[in-house]
């Protein structure tokens, strides 16, 4: 066990590094923040001034340089569009993203198992046919597109909800559910062809032919031997919506990760951008190494190796 | 009469009358079993053979209930259990005697567990739903009937996982399971199939064990006429959803009547004579989409005959063997019963 | 079969729970907190206002991009105001006079208290512009007051004086937008992240809370020299979203909501509970022809071709719906050295003549045109609307959409196509504007004539307002001539607001809260 931990700690900080140098690189190809940042009509002399100042004068290979031996420090330097901490920014953000991504995630699996469930218990009936529907509806939409029409529907003309921006748990519910929506068709189509599988096997017919109730063979017997293939996908799906749900995030005004993110690219606000991408990165190293603890958890055959 | 001729004078603990089991496809429904007619008395073992697609694994699912749902159903027929009619029953009833009057084993001991439960869990499962037991009992119970199947170190093994045993192992672990709820009526459909020649012995001996002590029914599933000859005291041959010939043991191995049973015979290892080569029916059997007119078995028959080809031979029988076959029946050609004696030794000679 | 319907019922009644949760505490949240709009028992003083973009700062004196300025002038105010007509108005500063080239001086207002009660005078304005002079404080204005002031000079409690190394003319332009006065014992105090954070100024609202990528809320001063603000508490929102930002105004839940597109006004207007506000911006569109790179656009006659072969008020009606006033000259009649010269009038018969004489059939010219997508208002559509008609002379046109970062970095090192569209900013004086666009120094400078752009930095140091102007006017002539453009129009400022709000956007696109009032 202590073996496995240092392991995947060192993969961590491998994966980690080579996100960020990848990063570091990318978004200076476009070229520097300074004509976004200083007005039209300072001096040159304040342009120059400027990027000395931000170390943009430098040949590309000392600002990395630089950048990775204080970033190892914890130290991402101050947001050049709001000359505070990146990090801060960052972790400022991290509670609302976590919130929502969290909340989006549970709504979607407990939503989407039960569909799944039924939906492949009942092969072709009516309640398959509908689940299908509903789960190709739910990724064929566009999030943006949902979002709005959830605005219209439950705040402009039943004002049930309001409309954008964050703070109470009701503010949270339609952007929630515009997230969920994509999340729980594809669990619900996950979830679907998995049981599938899974009712197909021996040790299905083990469960019947020893009187056990069909509520028990499915939501016991096969729903975990289901739910290992699953786990990852929720996994992943958990890092897509910690990091990108940048879409939902401007259409609801939600203060999240997301938002900051896409802001400080499109201003090339670099030490937010990586400041952003580290934390994004730990996180999902950090998801993997609690979903492969709960493989384990769940799948015995792998906690022997 | 052709129905349900009587091996024994015991009390009929299975019966099956007129059994067809149908498959729905697209546009039609497809039989995989015809006319199917036996009985299995208390504690008497009877041995269903063929090849596979012969239907014999449908018939147990049939009897278990288990036929895959909605495409597989009992089309003609019944099934009766201690007299009581069990073809029709709703789901939650049917429920109520599976692990508790029938149980079954299944050909795979390494995919009928389930990876991701305890021996334990698993095996408590019959004890939940049929018996009424506190939590200790139960494992209590279930240790017994692991120590009882010759399994060491049951306290330990109640705790393990699929994976961590061998295949035999499980296979005892499936018949545990199996004779939890005390059942009248066991199905091991091809229990020893998958298992290593030593651990079979151990297995079938294990059967019979179970057959003698408890008195239980067997109703053993196999392609090997040999695991029948070890533990049977009956059979019945199927080919392509037929029963073709049906009898006691040691009357089909004196003087097997059917020309497949005869070939079935022909084609078993035999430890006296070493042989170059096997004997083997050619062909295969044919799928139920395009059985063949008349005799279904007539497409790969030695003997076959015109009427062969024509029309299905009805089963004849004395009481106590039956037979569905033309060479027995009185008719035209005047073929009889009795000329099988000399096919027969041609057989032995063959190859 | 039985438990699949256990199974689906379960699955409903859990579902039935949740929304009934929901609804149930929704009902509850409104009661309690702001049930502004829906129903008048409850109705609060909060006004709450939607805006696409967040400061990135709440200190005064520090960061010019609109976002920033247009909502920290209600915390800091200024000395004086430009009225976008031609005249100052007194602010904090009630007289101001230049007492010669190089001396300017300000009588402040007596009796001005900050937000903490600090009271306000020559020394806070000192601090203010040392302030913002300090590279440490990385204020964006520093660079045209560093080389400026050679000497801030306090008089006595309510007189300051600038003494400038050089005559500046427009002086009162960089007074008026960069100069928020700070509280010198609060920053000091707490120091410079804290006072960003939790600003303390003179303005007519104060700070009161700031939820990062959410809302700033504001309460009125109710000290404010002016008086105190009918609106007592305000709040703005947010809301990068369009669309987002109208359902939110259409829902109640905001009440004002800016930058409304031309083509969702009659969405607005269609709402009985809401109305359109809107007002002329100095904000200067116009079609950059791009002298400085090899090519016909360097030929004026192709330049002035161009300017005939389009037709501006087609594209105000059609593109703008009618939001727009067309421009001629290089400035914007918001622009105090606004010269009102000729236009080209919309001729493309005389634009091919005017190809010919140059040497082209319409059909030679193959031309590059670069524009934003999404940054300038309503960018992408005017600029195809825009090559549309050009390619029905026969002139092939090459559309590049940039990214913005990647646009204002060709525009600024010389790396745009022949032609680009562009969205200036508010200009209050001709030096402001022609210094970054037609001077020799000028970051965003695109025309290759060096004789030209050497007259026009010399004309910035006229500091006699009758030549001054007389220079600007010559210089606005000479741009026409030249036909370094294509002049579009000045946009509106356009926003949507509930029916019994009232407000009065300002040309400069700050925000005046104290102008925003509610109906009873």
């Amino acid at each position: 066990m202590v073996d496995f931990i240092i392991k995947r700690i060192a993969q961590s900080v491998i994966v980690v590094f080579l996100a960020l140098s990848v990063i570091f690189f990318l978004v200076r190809l476009s070229g520097d923040p300074t004509v976004l940042m200083i007005p039209a009509d300072a001096p040159p002399e304040q342009y120059e001034e400027f990027r000395k100042q931000h170390g943009f004068d430098q040949p590309i290979y000392m600002q990395y340089v630089n950048f990775i031996s204080s970033s190892i420090q914890g130290d991402f330097g101050d947001s050049i569009r709001m000359n505070t901490s990146a990090v801060s920014l960052v972790i400022e953000r991290l509670p609302a993203t976590f919130q929502l991504a969290f909340s989006a995630l549970a709504l979607s699996v407990l939503i989407a198992i039960p569909i799944g469930v039924i939906s492949a218990y009942r092969r072709n009936s009516l309640v398959d046919r509908l689940g299908v529907g509903f789960t190709i509806l739910g990724q064929a939409i566009p999030n943006f597109w949902l979002g709005l029409i959830l605005i219209y529907l439950f705040s402009v003309t039943y004002q049930l909800l309001p409309s954008s921006g964050g703070g109470s748990m009701m503010h949270m519910l339609l952007p929630m559910a515009t997230l969920a929506m994509h999340s729980i068709a594809k669990f619900a189509r996950f979830t679907r062809s998995t049981m599938l599988d899974v009712l197909r096997k021996d040790y299905i017919r083990t469960a019947k032919a020893s009187g056990t109730p069909t509520s028990s063979i499915l939501m016991k017997y096969a729903l975990k031997n289901a739910f290992i293939p699953l786990l990852t996908l929720i996994s992943l799906e958990l890092g897509t919506l910690l990091g990108g749900a940048v879409i939902v995030e401007v259409v609801f005004a939600w203060p999240g990760l997301g938002r900051l993110l896409m802001d400080a690219l499109l201003n090339r606000d670099f030490p937010v951008v990586l400041a952003g991408v580290f934390f994004i990165a730990l996180i999902y190293t950090i998801i993997n190494f609690i979903t492969d603890i709960l493989y384990a958890f769940i799948n015995p055959q792998i906690r022997l190796q | 009469m052709k129905e349900g001729i009587q091996l024994s004078t015991l009390k009929p603990l299975l019966e099956i009358r007129n059994l067809d089991v149908s498959f729905r496809t697209q546009d039609s429904s497809l039989r995989i079993v015809h006319g199917l007619n036996l009985t299995l008395a208390q504690g008497e073992t009877i041995g269903i053979v063929g090849e596979s697609g012969s239907g014999k694994s449908v018939t147990s699912l049939a009897i278990m209930g288990l036929l895959p749902k909605p495409t597989g159903f009992i089309s003609n027929g019944e099934i009766l259990l201690d007299g009581r009619k069990i073809s029709d029953l709703k789901e939650k009833e049917m429920r109520e005697l599976r692990g508790n009057d029938i149980s079954m084993i299944f050909q795979e001991p390494m995919t009928s567990l389930n990876p991701v439960f305890t021996i334990g869990d698993q095996l408590s499962e019959p004890l939940k739903r049929h018996k009424k037991m506190s939590r200790k009992e139960r494992r209590t119970r279930i240790i017994d009937m692991l120590r009882t199947l010759g399994i060491s170190r049951p306290e330990k093994i109640i705790d393990e996982y699929p994976h961590q045993l061998s295949g035999g192992m499980r296979q005892r672990i499936m018949i545990s399971l199996a004779m939890l709820g005390e059942p009248k009526l066991l199905i091991a459909d091809e229990p020893t199939t998958a298992l290593d020649v030593t651990i079979q012995a151990q297995i079938l001996d294990l059967i019979r064990t179970i057959n003698k002590q408890k008195n239980t029914s067997v109703m053993l599933i196999t392609h090997d006429l040999g695991v029948v000859a070890e533990i049977c005291d009956k059979v019945a041959v199927m080919y392509a959803g037929e029963i073709v010939e049906y009898t006691d043991v040691r009357t089909l191995f004196d003087k097997p009547l059917h020309p497949y049973t005869q070939g079935l015979i022909a084609s078993m290892p035999n430890m006296n004579e070493r042989k170059g080569e096997l004997y083997s029916i050619a062909g295969n059997v044919p799928r139920p989409t395009d059985l063949p007119k008349g005799c279904h078995f007539s497409t790969r028959c030695m003997y076959a005959m015109d009427c062969c080809h024509e029309e299905a031979p009805p089963t004849t029988s004395n009481g106590c063997h039956s037979v569905r076959c033309w060479l027995h029946v009185d008719q035209p050609e005047g073929h009889s019963v009795e000329i099988e004696e000399e096919k027969n030794v041609q057989y032995a000679v063959r190859s | 079969m039985k438990h699949g319907k256990k199974l689906l019922l379960t699955v409903l009644i859990a579902f039935a729970l949740i929304l009934s949760a929901c609804t149930a505490s929704t009902a509850g949240e409104e009661k309690e907190s702001d049930g502004n709009v829906k129903d008048g028992l409850l109705e609060s003083e909060s006004v709450v206002i939607g805006v696409a973009a967040e400061p990135t700062t709440l200190m005064g004196s520090t960061q010019p991009a609109a976002p920033t300025y247009s909502i920290i002038h209600n915390i800091y105010d200024n000395l004086i105001e430009y009225d976008g007509k031609g005249t100052f108005l007194p602010r904090l500063a009630i007289e101001w006079k230049s007492i010669d080239e190089l001396t300017w001086e300000f009588k402040l207002r007596e009796g001005v208290t900050f937000h903490n009660g600090a009271p306000f005078n020559a020394e806070s304005v000192k601090y203010t512009v040392e302030y913002l002079m300090n590279p440490d404080n990385k204020s964006l204005y520093s660079g045209r007051w560093t080389d400026l002031i050679k000497e801030i000079k306090i008089i006595d409690e309510h007189t300051i004086q600038f003494i400038t190394n050089k005559p500046k003319a427009n002086f009162l332009h960089l007074v008026y937008t960069d100069i928020n006065p700070l509280e010198p014992g609060y920053v000091e105090k707490v120091g410079i992240e804290e006072a960003a954070s939790n600003p303390i100024g003179t303005g007519p609202y104060k700070f009161k809370e700031w939820k990062v990528g959410e809302s700033i809320s504001f309460v009125a001063n109710e000290d404010f020299w002016e008086g105190e603000p009918e609106t007592k508490e305000l709040t703005v929102k947010f809301i990068p979203e369009f669309s987002s930002r109208l359902s939110a105004l259409l829902s109640g839940d905001v009440e004002l909501i800016r930058s409304v597109p031309t083509d969702s006004i009659d969405r607005v207007e269609q709402d009985q509970n809401t109305k359109i506000i809107s007002t002329m911006s100095g904000k200067n569109a116009f079609i950059a022809l791009n002298s400085s790179k090899e090519g016909p656009l360097q030929n004026v006659k192709v330049r002035q071709a161009l300017n005939h072969a389009i037709d501006v008020d087609l594209l105000i009606k059609n593109v703008m719906n009618g939001h727009a006033q067309k421009l001629t000259s290089t400035l914007t009649p918001f622009n105090v050295s606004y010269l009102a010269v000729d236009e080209y009038e919309y001729d493309p018969e005389k634009a091919i003549k005017l190809l010919a004489e140059a040497g082209y059939k319409p059909e030679d010219l193959n031309l590059t045109f670069d524009t934003t997508n999404g940054y300038f208002p309503m960018d992408t559509q005017v600029v195809q609307a825009i090559a549309g008609e050009l390619e029905k002379l026969g002139i092939k046109i090459n559309v590049v959409q940039n990214e913005t970062g990647v646009f204002l970095q060709k525009a600024t090192s010389k790396g745009m196509g022949d032609m680009y569209f562009i969205t200036s900013a508010a200009s209050t004086e001709g030096e402001s504007f022609y210094s970054f666009y037609f001077s020799t120094t000028g970051a965003y400078t695109y025309i290759n004539d060096q004789k030209l752009l050497e007259e026009n930095v010399e004309a910035f140091k006229i500091f006699d307002p009758v030549q001054r102007q007389k220079a600007m006017d010559g210089i606005q002539q000479r741009l026409r001539n030249e036909a370094v453009s294509i002049p579009l129009w000045t946009g509106e400022d356009i926003w949507g607001a509930a029916d019994n709000i009232s407000f009065e956007p300002k040309y400069s696109e700050v925000v005046d809260f104290y102008s925003i009032k509610r109906s009873k």
